[in-house]
């Protein structure tokens, strides 16, 4: 009882301490008493807002982030401001504008960066980033290599940030934005905070555990020489990282016993417990995180902590330590076994934590939703590494760890759109990074995605075809590869459903072209048809509203279109809910994209099963051409039998073929606005010799 | 006897996996990877031989990769798929851990 009372105490002691460091503001000093008044640096969040009345602007859906026209990230500032004429019309004026400024160029671990929100009433926001240099005292100048949302409230591409300040604290800042074509926009910013962001933390602990909530520096001799002594708290890191952390309760203790008989936690008992003692819990999107010192998950001592916060529709908003897990193990010989644990223990909770903001672990930035691939770092020293997977292990890793995020990370979590780090917002893992397309400030071509059949509803099963429309936009001819858009690999397709995740289109196939360029005169333009399901599954099959997002790479720029919105329809009935399970299949997905299979029998049954009980649906049409392509012709396949390959050649069946292909003579149209134009033109050229003879046999008919 | 534990690790999203230890299937399933531990499942064995032989394939892709393994202690061996499609083995003589 005694020891429990006094772990107990740790846990409310360590928050008090937490709570304490509210009022000092971090440096990135370990100066235990910090002077007043303080020496803020530009760094921090400056606002702008207008309460005034004035013309509002239509409202316009959220796209996936676009990556827009632009200078590459790193070529500096154009110098001074560009008394550039509008080319294009300048966004009317919004009601009850509001921005947001976020300068990123001293303090804690500068990236260099701005960035901002621009939002006013009842307006989809805009949010932009821009790489800045100084350029002459308390001015910094770059270019805007990012942009999401709105984009007609960001037209600009560049940025000069002048800051107004006392000796001791910024007061505001002129910010001009200019380039684009775009009128110039200038906007004075007041000075708001040296964070970034506002979080809240709430720690609780199992019965029976102490929490390591800090960690003392120097109490490892295997550290940087550079590496200053101090107690560094979870919340210090946190607000060094751009922060403003507030400690909400006052360090409760969870009852073992709802880790159930074998007191060990599983993920669902951690939610329950989440829910039941965390002050703060709602299941809404807001910066606060719940973590939880525990002593064992039910996975064993192999887990020594997680983000178990991934059911729901708010995710990333609690997170737990097992601290009898394998993190409690020092080394054998380790000169300070007790020091090397609490700093495990320390790490391991900034880590969790880490996953909170939707940081990815430093060998998984590459995978997972992204417009471009992005690099990993597997050796990076940050909290979100293994410190026992990079080479010369845990002893190499906090030789020269400074008790950090990396600068992708750093840039992440303070300027991407806020969504993509909030907790409880953007589902985990789901734009866990992000990443600018190469855009061309004057691009030669545009891209655009309209849907086959011209209008953006489907009906229930009916696969989704999209077509690419590539065009030359410049006054002069244009060469381009011949077989660009039928070339998954020079493109990024991405489908997202309202309230899911972005998914990436991986085609079934890749196919190597001979290389032949055309010419694309000015304002001519090149088209091909996708067909939206591949090895990633039927990303489009459950009713509902989707957007769809193409990006083409070019060898020295990527052309990116705008978003396409696609429903939908829910089934008629429960036969159609019944078939879509064998229909939205891999196999019968391969069928369809491949123009036919004998060998996939069971896809081809429910291809049959769909033509002759849904005669009169859109998607029979698919199915049916599906079906016929295997009969038209004489069709080969290698039969195996044991080591024994052997080429078997089954003949065709023109007279099944011909009845599969009849809705594409008896209803053209029909046919045409399902399949699209483009592949409706393809199988009539493909089938013609048939399509004649059924033509021919019609006439004699009558 | 030497625990053989075969981790399966990185990159699993629902595609058929199967183990074979010493030409016997001992683990098929269809794993997929908690992103945020890098860990999708684990199977213990008890293998009396000094040495086996540890093969991993997705069927649908093709993909297979095998190795032999050095049994004269306990031994870990995490399997991750790659990107590519492509299976990796690494062999361990610390058990792993994830957070």
């Amino acid at each position: 009882m005694a020891n429990s009372h006094s772990k107990h105490d740790a846990i409310q002691e360590a928050v008090a301490r937490m709570k304490a460091e509210e009022t000092i503001e971090a440096t990135s000093l370990p100066t235990p008493t910090i002077p007043l008044p303080l020496f803020l640096p530009n760094s921090g969040l400056y606002t702008y807002s207008l309460l005034l009345p004035l013309e509002p602007l239509p409202s316009i859906p959220t796209p996936i982030p676009v990556p827009i026209p632009g200078p590459a990230p790193g070529n500096g500032p154009t110098g001074g401001v560009e008394a550039t004429e509008a080319v294009a019309p300048s966004p009317a004026s919004l009601l009850l504008p509001y921005e947001e400024l976020r300068l990123d160029v001293d303090g804690n671990y500068p990236q260099m960066k701005a960035s901002g929100q621009i939002s006013g009433f009842r307006v989809t926001p805009a949010y932009w980033i821009a790489d800045v240099v100084k350029t002459a005292s308390n001015t910094y100048e770059g270019n805007i290599w990012y942009k999401d949302g709105n984009l007609s409230l960001i037209p600009q591409t560049n940025v000069r940030i002048e800051v107004k300040r006392t000796l001791f604290s910024p007061q505001s800042a002129k910010v001009t934005f200019t380039g684009g074509g775009a009128s110039i926009k200038v906007r004075a910013f007041k000075y708001k905070s040296r964070y970034f962001h506002p979080v809240n933390f709430e720690f609780d602990t199992a019965e029976g555990v102490t929490p390591v909530l800090s960690y003392n520096t120097g109490s490892h001799p295997n550290r940087p020489a550079s590496l200053p002594a101090e107690n560094l708290s979870i919340a210090t890191v946190y607000r060094r990282t751009g922060f403003n952390v507030t400690i909400s309760g006052s360090g409760g203790t969870v009852p073992i016993a709802e880790a159930g008989a074998n007191a060990k936690w599983s993920d669902m008992e951690m939610h329950d417990a989440m829910q039941i003692h965390w002050s703060k819990f709602t299941n809404a999107p807001r910066w606060a995180l719940w973590t939880f010192f525990a002593s064992l998950h039910e996975m064993g001592t192999s887990l020594g902590g997680i983000m178990f916060d991934d059911i729901g529709p708010n995710h990333r908003q609690g997170t737990s330590l097992f601290l009898d897990s394998f993190i409690k193990n020092a080394p054998a010989g380790d000169p300070a076994p007790s020091a090397w644990v609490n700093r495990m223990i320390f790490w391991t909770a900034c880590h969790e934590m880490g996953h909170s903001f939707n940081l990815a672990h430093s060998w998984q930035k590459n995978l997972g939703v992204q417009w471009i691939p992005l690099a990993n770092e597997p050796l990076e020293r940050s909290f979100m590494n293994y410190p026992y997977n990079v080479p010369g292990g845990t002893s190499a890793f906090f030789s020269d760890f400074e008790f950090r995020f990396s600068n992708t990370e750093l840039l992440f979590m303070r300027h991407a759109p806020f969504r993509f780090v909030e907790q409880g917002n953007a589902d985990w893992f789901d734009h866990h990074a992000f990443q600018q397309a190469n855009v061309s400030p004057e691009p030669k071509f545009s891209l655009s995605v309209e849907c086959a059949g011209k209008t953006p509803t489907f009906e229930f099963l009916e696969p989704v075809v999209v077509h690419l429309s590539l065009r030359n936009i410049t006054p002069h001819p244009q060469l381009v590869e011949q077989q660009l858009l039928a070339s998954p690999e020079h493109m990024t397709i991405v489908i997202k459903k309202r309230g899911k995740p972005a998914r990436e289109l991986i085609t079934f196939s890749q196919r190597c072209w001979q290389e032949n360029s055309n010419v694309l005169m000015p304002g001519e333009e090149m088209k091909d048809s996708v067909f939206l399901v591949g090895r990633n599954g039927w990303d489009i099959a459950e009713p509902g509203y989707y957007t769809v997002q193409a990006c083409v790479h070019l060898p020295n720029e990527d052309i990116v279109s705008e978003p396409v919105a696609i429903r939908i329809a829910p089934p008629k009935g429960y036969e159609e809910q019944h078939i879509a399970q064998d229909l939205f299949s891999d196999s019968a997905g391969r069928v369809l994209n491949f123009d036919g299979s004998r060998f996939l029998q069971s896809a081809n049954d429910t291809l049959r099963e769909l033509v002759e009980r849904f005669p009169n649906s859109k998607a029979a049409i698919h199915a049916a051409v599906a079906l016929a392509g295997p009969f038209a012709s004489d069709y080969k396949q290698v039969a195996v039998d044991g080591a024994r390959h052997t080429l078997k050649v089954s003949k065709a069946d023109q007279k099944e073929a011909r009845q599969l292909l009849s809705p594409l003579i008896d209803e053209p149209q029909k046919a045409a606005a399902t399949l699209g134009q483009i592949d409706y033109d393809y199988y009539h050229n493909r089938f013609k010799p048939l399509l004649e003879e059924m033509r021919k046999a019609a006439r004699a008919g009558r | 006897m030497p625990v053989l534990k075969v981790d399966l690790q990185e990159g699993f999203s629902g595609e058929t996996v199967v183990l074979l230890l010493n030409g016997s299937e001992v683990y098929r399933g269809t794993p997929k990877t908690r992103t945020q531990i890098g860990f999708a499942d684990t199977r213990s064995f008890d293998l009396p031989s000094p040495q086996a032989t540890l093969e991993v394939s997705t069927p649908r892709s093709g993909a297979s990769k095998s190795t032999v393994l050095d049994l004269s202690r306990d031994l870990y061996a995490g399997v991750s798929l790659a990107p590519d499609g492509s299976i990796v083995i690494h062999p361990s003589s610390e058990p792993f851990g994830y957070v």
